[in-house]
């Protein structure tokens, strides 16, 4: 259970970007977050895994306490949560193996890092992953040779890897094009009906909300302005969410 | 597809017309203009313009001057022959006239007698075209004496026509004007063997020693005087035997072994047998008869070996003083061939690439990771609660104390073991296994659950012991580097250096154990202080915490204060314990206890930025000094040469390289950084996998960059002393022997566009 209560971020320069966010996300469950470019959805995501650390409030894992988590604690907590990126942020120079391996990292020490080596056991794991995600043999190749969509997979199976309890996706398919955003949300609706995995996948279009979360939450200008299942979007919630200029284009 | 939302903008933005402003604008310009005017004139009077110089008859000459002879560059010597050429002459005149040997080259005194302070005409005919010669009179006398009359240069024909005025030297014998020419031996095509009567016996002596087994040489030719010791140097300056009279006195290097092979009555004699001349002969001073003038040493060995670079030494009998040499062979050489100053030239050349290889080198490792600590997207975030930070800036002069004191410590043990050759080897071999496995026990390949309290205590027990254990070993090792490097820098021949770069990498190892040892010991200790200040932060009361704070801040404060005041102490000499310690003390406490007080509600305080300015501050103003001027001081240090130079380039290099590279690390990507940290990646690990890969390319380009630069700078550190080719140039400048001077400007211009043609190429391949 994940649970988020009056979260608050504000930057540097007083940019309010989030402001007292409650909600709970059960296991299991695919959690959309909906909301216009720059309501705070990618810091609400960030501040669950502390890429971003909040300003106020408190994040709940499990019954730990992310928020005052220390350094030691953070690198645990964090490699039960894999991260999928809207620009996939492979190393481009990289190979795709090496990418795939860098989610193991939580769990090597980083001694061994150091000297660039990884066990044995996580190359397999590496492997079975690019498998997942059909990419094997392109294990050596540099990640910036992919497609954005291999790339995207590329990016899923550095999440999986983590062996993740939850996945956070801050707008997987935005970069992608149609047919390619439906293969990626696939994948994250597998891995979250298949291996029980929570999700929360931050999404610009409603029909992929509707079709593939459970539940959906919106925020507009850093605060909570719904909170159910998608179906109950209609209209109104609509201009809720977006503001009142907001049209539905489709 | 989908439905997306959209918002629609309403544009509003209103256009004003503009207004023009061209007479504000017209002032401006003009004031401008005028300003440069000013600026320019001010400008050509400070830096001594004057355009009357360059137009000046005498000084173009000299400029042209210049400029031929650096378009001759001193590369190649020919020897030269002096040839003579006399025609008779009578002052006064008398009735024999003399006889004109027309054999070419010749010269007709033209008349061919007068007397003092007559105009003679001397025509020449048959000389070399164009080359310079000197007319002399050479007068009857018993001394052999030249005057010089003129000097003068052949005409396109090979003939001259001057007037020289008759000197006043009267004889009734016939005296001479003598042309004197001087021709180059050989050619290219045709290299002459030049004889130089090395020994002065006037004898060509090949220094081979004959069938008879024995060379007798002179020696102290034309001087007599009480000799102390007669002495044989093999090649390179190599003692061979040494023979002392009189005073006791004994070698100072070399083997000394072997028999004495003749009696010299009282003389002490050590003779160094064995394989001297490094093909099994043996060579040594049979005889030596001292009260003949001049005296004569007799060196007897196997027929057939070539001594031709060997000397005999000869040292005076008061002071042992070095007062004469006599090569046992004369020299031989090849005219034309390479000038001393053309190799002289190579050897500097080849310094100085060295010296811009290691400088680069040097300055590549340190800045590496010095770039990390000015790179503001790494440092940004890194931040530490005040307790932290507090107990940090106590932990850091004592962990390096510390840190010193245990590799003294292990200095001393290693010193104990390395008497043993057996307890070093066994050392050397069983430490590392030791520690490899302890390693691989205190550091798992995965740490899947949190190690208990205990545990974790253990394992950074075993890791403490690890390290002193490492530091240990690397005091053996340094130790058997240094034995090994030279033992074989002895033994290697022609690749000694190979032996002797070992030892001296053992012995740079061993300096700078102290200091690794040193920022070990603070790592250490400011990790376990850092985990004090967490158990503090979770077990104690917030409130306590925070009052904790203050006092602990106020001591970090005293202790950076105490610190920089015994800097400022050690540079100023005060010896004011009241100004350079009890004040700074006092206030450096109270700026503690102010910042703790400003951070009272604030959980951390940004330490990141506070490094990644001191770093940039450090870089931007070591960056700013010139190599040059940091030669200056190394010189100091170190002694002229290119160990010098090439520490101040290298310290500039890294300054330079850390900011170069610093703004690269500053531009990479920060999707990949974030996406690793994310994973649960430790600071390290982030670096490794999404910043070092990202940054490779333009590191090796700004290496490559500076590699360049260095080697331009490398040859002109040796104008301060620095080594390299620059001290030659200088000398060469200032003697105004400009052909020489030239050779080495060639050089440089020819290494330094090799370089940059090379590294061109390797920049396109590897980037």
């Amino acid at each position: 259970m994940l649970k988020v209560e009056h979260l608050a971020k504000v930057y540097e320069g007083g940019v309010l970007a989030l402001e007292d966010v409650s909600f709970e996300v059960p296991p299991g469950q695919f959690l959309a977050v909906i909301g216009l470019s720059g309501s705070g959805k990618s810091t609400l995501l960030r501040c669950i895994n502390r890429l971003i650390e909040p300003t106020e409030g408190r994040i709940t894992w499990n019954g730990e306490d992310i928020t005052n988590a220390s350094q030691e604690d953070l690198r645990r907590i964090r490699r039960r949560m894999g991260m999928v990126f809207q620009h996939f942020n492979l190393v481009e120079r990289s190979k795709v193996l090496t990418n795939v391996l860098s989610g193991r990292l939580g769990y090597t020490n980083p001694a061994m890092s150091l000297v660039n080596r990884f066990s044995r056991d996580d190359v397999d794991r590496a492997y079975a992953q690019l498998d997942r995600v059909g990419l094997r043999e392109k294990a050596n190749n540099r990640a910036d040779e992919l497609s954005g969509g291999q790339q995207q997979r590329v990016g899923i199976a550095r999440a999986m890897i983590q062996s993740p309890e939850l996945i956070l996706a801050d707008e997987p398919v935005a970069s992608l094009d149609p047919v390619l955003a439906h293969s990626i949300m696939q994948y994250l609706e597998t891995i979250n009906q298949e291996e029980d995995v929570t999700v929360l996948c931050s999404l610009h279009f409603l029909d992929l909300v509707h079709r593939y979360a459970d539940k959906a939450i919106a925020l507009n200008e850093g605060r909570l302005v719904f909170e159910g299942p998608p179906s109950e979007i209609d209209d109104e919630k609509f201009k809720e969410i977006y503001g009142k200029e907001a049209e539905r284009v489709g | 597809m989908g439905r997306r939302p959209s918002v629609s903008d309403e544009n509003t933005t209103a256009s004003e017309p503009k207004r023009k402003r061209s007479g504000r604008r017209w002032f401006m310009i003009i004031l401008g203009i005028a300003l440069a005017f000013v600026a320019y004139a001010f400008s050509v009077q400070a830096t001594d313009v004057d355009l009357s110089q360059i137009k000046d008859e005498t000084r173009r000459e000299q400029l042209f001057r210049i400029l031929r002879a650096l378009a001759h560059p001193d590369l190649i010597h020919y020897d030269t022959e002096e040839i003579l050429v006399t025609a008779d002459l009578f002052v006064p005149c008398s009735d024999v006239t003399p006889e004109i040997d027309r054999t070419e080259p010749y010269i007709v005194v033209e008349p061919s007698c007068g007397s003092p302070g007559d105009i003679v005409t001397v025509q020449g005919f048959g000389f070399e075209p164009e080359a310079s010669a000197g007319l002399d009179f050479v007068p009857d006398s018993e001394f052999a004496i030249t005057l010089t009359l003129d000097r003068f240069e052949t005409d396109a024909d090979g003939e001259f026509t001057i007037d020289v005025e008759l000197p006043a030297r009267e004889s009734e014998n016939a005296q001479q004007i003598q042309a004197r020419t001087k021709t180059e031996v050989g050619s290219w095509t045709n290299r002459v063997s030049v004889w130089t009567d090395a020994n002065e016996n006037g004898v060509e002596d090949t220094g081979v020693i004959p069938d008879s087994g024995e060379i007798a040489l002179s020696v102290l030719t034309g001087r007599v005087q009480e000799i102390g010791a007669v002495v044989l140097v093999g090649p390179d300056d190599n003692l061979v035997q040494f023979i002392s009279f009189g005073n006791e006195s004994s070698p100072t290097s070399g083997p000394a072994q072997g028999e004495i092979p003749f009696d010299v009555g009282e003389a002490r004699i050590q003779s160094f047998s064995g394989d001297v001349t490094g093909n099994g002969a043996e060579v040594v001073v049979s005889a030596a008869d001292l009260e003949s003038d001049p005296p004569q040493v007799t060196i007897s060995g196997d027929a057939g070996t070539d001594l031709g670079e060997w000397e005999v030494v000869v040292y005076d009998s008061d002071e042992l003083n070095r007062f004469d040499r006599t090569a046992i062979g004369d020299l031989f050489a090849l005219s034309p061939r390479l000038s001393e100053n053309a190799l002289e030239t190579w050897d500097k050349i080849i310094e100085t690439v060295a010296l811009a290889f290691l400088a680069t080198t040097v300055g590549l490792l340190l800045a590496i990771p010095l770039s990390f600590l000015a790179a503001r997207n790494l440092m940004r975030d890194i931040s530490t609660p005040v307790t932290n930070l507090a107990l940090n800036m106590l932990a850091f002069p004592v962990g390096l104390v510390l840190g010193a004191l245990l590799a003294g410590w292990a200095s001393d043990i290693s010193g104990t073991l390395t008497e043993n050759w057996g307890v070093m080897v066994i050392g050397l071999v069983l430490l590392p296994l030791a520690m490899y496995y302890t390693i691989r026990w205190a550091i798992p390949e995965h740490d899947v659950e949190p190690p208990s309290t205990q545990t974790k205590a253990a394992r950074g027990a075993a890791l403490g012991v690890v390290g002193f254990a490492g530091i240990l070993f690397l005091y053996l090792f340094s130790e058997l580097s240094m034995d090994v490097g030279g033992f074989l820098g002895d033994n290697l021949g022609l690749f000694g250096f190979l032996g002797t770069f070992i030892a001296t990498m053992g012995e740079l190892l061993e300096a700078i154990l102290v200091i690794i040892s040193a920022i070990l010991g603070a790592g250490v200790l400011m990790n376990l202080a850092g985990r004090l200040g967490y158990a503090m932060r979770t077990r104690l009361p917030a409130g306590l915490v925070r009052t904790i704070n203050l006092p602990l801040a106020a001591a970090a404060g005293a202790v950076v204060a105490a610190i920089i005041g015994m800097i400022i102490n050690w540079f100023y000499e005060f010896d004011n314990p009241m100004r350079t310690f009890w004040i700074p003390v006092m206030i450096g406490a109270l700026i503690g206890l102010g910042l703790a007080i400003r951070a009272y509600r604030k959980e951390s305080v940004g330490v990141g930025l506070v490094i990644y300015y001191a770093a940039r501050t450090l870089f931007n103003t070591l960056r700013s000094i010139e190599p040059l001027v940091m030669g200056i001081v190394f010189v100091v240090w170190v002694g002229f040469g290119p160990f010098a130079g090439s520490l101040a380039l290298a310290l500039h290099t890294t300054a330079a390289l850390a900011k170069l590279y610093s703004e690269q690390v500053e531009s990479i990507a920060a999707g990949p950084l974030e996406a690793v940290r994310a994973t649960g990646a430790t600071r390290l690990q982030t670096v490794v996998y999404a910043v070092v890969p990202q940054i490779v390319p333009p590191y090796i380009s700004f290496t490559m960059y500076r590699w360049d630069i260095n080697v331009r700078m490398s040859t002109i550190i040796g104008f301060v002393g620095g080594g390299g080719i620059g001290f030659l140039l200088q000398q060469n400048i200032n003697l105004l022997q400009y052909r020489a001077a030239a050779a080495q400007m060639l050089a440089i211009a020819i290494v330094v566009a090799t370089m940059d043609y090379i590294s061109a190429r390797l920049r396109e391949r590897l980037v």
